[in-house]
């Protein structure tokens, strides 16, 4: 008897509250899973965390961007350096893993090219969780432009994202800074990645690209200020670390 | 005092002395150490990672705490035959029960706050800058907790097996997680298979929404997606469906024959 009541009672309860509550904010139909995470995605899921799944998800995308590549089966060989390139020095490609190590003999090698496949697609799978989340797509889009002279890639990863979260500006200026950028045109790229930075949500390695430009520029003091930021501000290790390599190279 | 706040008291403190009680916020401790290790990875994400395990840790120890809790105390008083030295006195059964529902929400009440400020603290040596809706998507976790353990000590009752109980609460913690995804199933496909969907439809209307309350897993949302915190129908919401179970679970005790 007290089952059948209080199931009843229950109805009537979620009948009433179900016309304020929100809508669901993804498709859960459209929603793809990461083979590799499914499992552990689909039990956040269940236990209403979805966030953070994305954050694994991200750290997972930042494991696989910050460890050596090993090539995979099958996979399209690695187009030579130069080819896609639009001379701003940072669209080097290795044919053998990422240049995860700065070289201070030769500071036109970009800190993370290599082909990563996957990196585009493991930032659409967090914003298929967290629609909101803007910094694996900035990341991963800034990524594939900027290191990995993948661009058009960059752009999908930029549309995908912007049509989870259309208000969100950071995109556009991303988008902006990536048009430019395939136009082959520093000064342009340069312009759009200064007013990017002046955003907390900023990826380190976007700050870093624009030092980087500066420097190849001649703009030596802002080269200085930027990379002095980066050792203040940033909590990538790795970053840091290039930060003050380049700052010992720029003589401050 | 009232028997019924005599009875919550009684049970609060039983609660923290229970040595179940202290290892879940030892564990706690310990797994907030790890989120610390685990945001490192996230670099500049670091706080974001912080902020999102330590509330999921927060809801899930206070959602063991007090499930267990819920499940077991009053079998265990059954079993133990204490129950007899209060019932023997002018309380009556549900105020009992009430008492004992009001003593465990003492208790995740108090486990979480201790949770949560450890949690702000390492938040703010970390740089975070205090936004007022982590004390809404607390409020959010603790209505989960209380709607859930409310279930769980109906369900104790009717099973008189603790492990049924939790076992059965937990199914249903996480199907309340998926009720938006439920719902818009049945819509897509209810009209072609209407047979195989009516029990999940079914079902979708008796268990509880926790997504509801899940303002932890909606912090930084879309303008367009999100909507102001409705804590007044959250705290109606909970309330009524914990006075639904409490009042089943009333209805169970009151027929038990020891």
């Amino acid at each position: 008897m007290a089952l059948p009541l209080g199931c009843v009672l229950c109805v009537l309860l979620n009948g009433v509250f179900s016309l304020r509550r929100p809508p669901v904010p993804a498709d859960p139909v459209g929603l793809q899973l990461e083979e590799s995470g499914a499992l552990e995605t689909a039990f956040l899921f269940g236990m209403g965390m979805r966030r953070l799944a994305s954050d694994l998800g991200l750290i997972r995308m930042l494991l696989y961007y910050g460890g050596a590549e090993e090539e995979m089966p099958g996979e399209a060989p690695v187009e030579p350096a130069g080819s896609q390139a639009h001379g701003h020095g940072h669209g080097h490609e290795h044919r053998h893993g990422r240049s995860s190590h700065y070289d201070p003999g030769h500071p036109e090698r970009p800190f993370g090219g290599g082909r990563y496949p996957r990196l585009g697609p493991m930032a659409m799978r967090i914003l298929d969780l967290d629609p909101s989340y803007s910094y694996p797509a900035l990341f991963a889009a800034g990524a594939l432009a900027f290191n990995l002279n993948r661009p058009q890639e960059a752009l999908w990863v930029l549309d995908y994202a912007m049509k989870r979260d259309p208000g969100n500006l950071r995109y556009h200026q991303y988008v902006a800074a990536v048009g430019a950028h395939r136009k082959g045109t520093p000064k342009g790229v340069i312009g759009i990645l200064e007013t990017v930075v002046l955003d907390p949500e900023c990826p380190t390695m976007i700050k870093n690209m624009l030092g980087f430009l500066y420097f190849k520029n001649g703009q030596k003091a802002k080269a200085i200020r930027v990379y002095r930021q980066i050792l203040e501000e940033s909590r990538d290790p790795s970053y840091r670390g290039l930060a003050e390599r380049m700052l010992r190279r720029l003589d401050a | 005092m009232s028997p019924v706040l005599v009875l919550a008291l009684n049970s609060w403190v039983e609660n923290l002395r229970n040595r179940f009680f202290a290892l879940t916020l030892a564990f706690a401790g310990v797994v907030l150490y790890l989120s610390m290790l685990l945001g490192l990875l996230a670099c500049d994400q670091e706080v974001r990672v912080l902020l999102d395990f330590g509330l999921g840790l927060i809801e899930l120890m206070g959602l063991v705490g007090a499930v267990y809790c819920a499940a077991t105390v009053v079998l265990r008083e059954m079993e133990t035959k204490t129950v007899y030295m209060i019932l023997t006195r002018p309380v009556d059964r549900t105020r009992y029960l009430l008492g004992r529902f009001l003593g465990l929400m003492l208790s995740a009440g108090a486990a979480m706050l201790i949770m949560s400020a450890a949690h702000l603290m390492i938040l703010l040596l970390k740089g975070w800058d205090f936004r007022t809706v982590y004390l809404w998507a607390l409020l959010g976790v603790f209505l989960k907790v209380l709607v859930t353990a409310s279930l769980a000590m109906f369900l104790a009752l009717l099973a008189t097996s603790a492990l049924s109980a939790l076992s059965i609460t937990m199914i249903l913690w996480s199907l309340g997680h998926f009720l938006p995804e439920i719902r818009l199933m049945v819509r897509r496909f209810g009209s072609d298979s209407a047979a195989v969907m009516a029990p999940l439809k079914a079902v979708s209307w008796v268990i509880p929404d926790l997504q509801l309350f899940n303002l932890r897993d909606k912090l930084d949302l879309p303008a367009h997606l999100s909507s102001g915190v409705p804590a007044g129908s959250w705290l109606l919401y909970a309330g009524c469906y914990c006075a639904v179970w409490l009042a089943m679970a009333a209805v169970l005790f009151r027929r038990k024959e020891f």
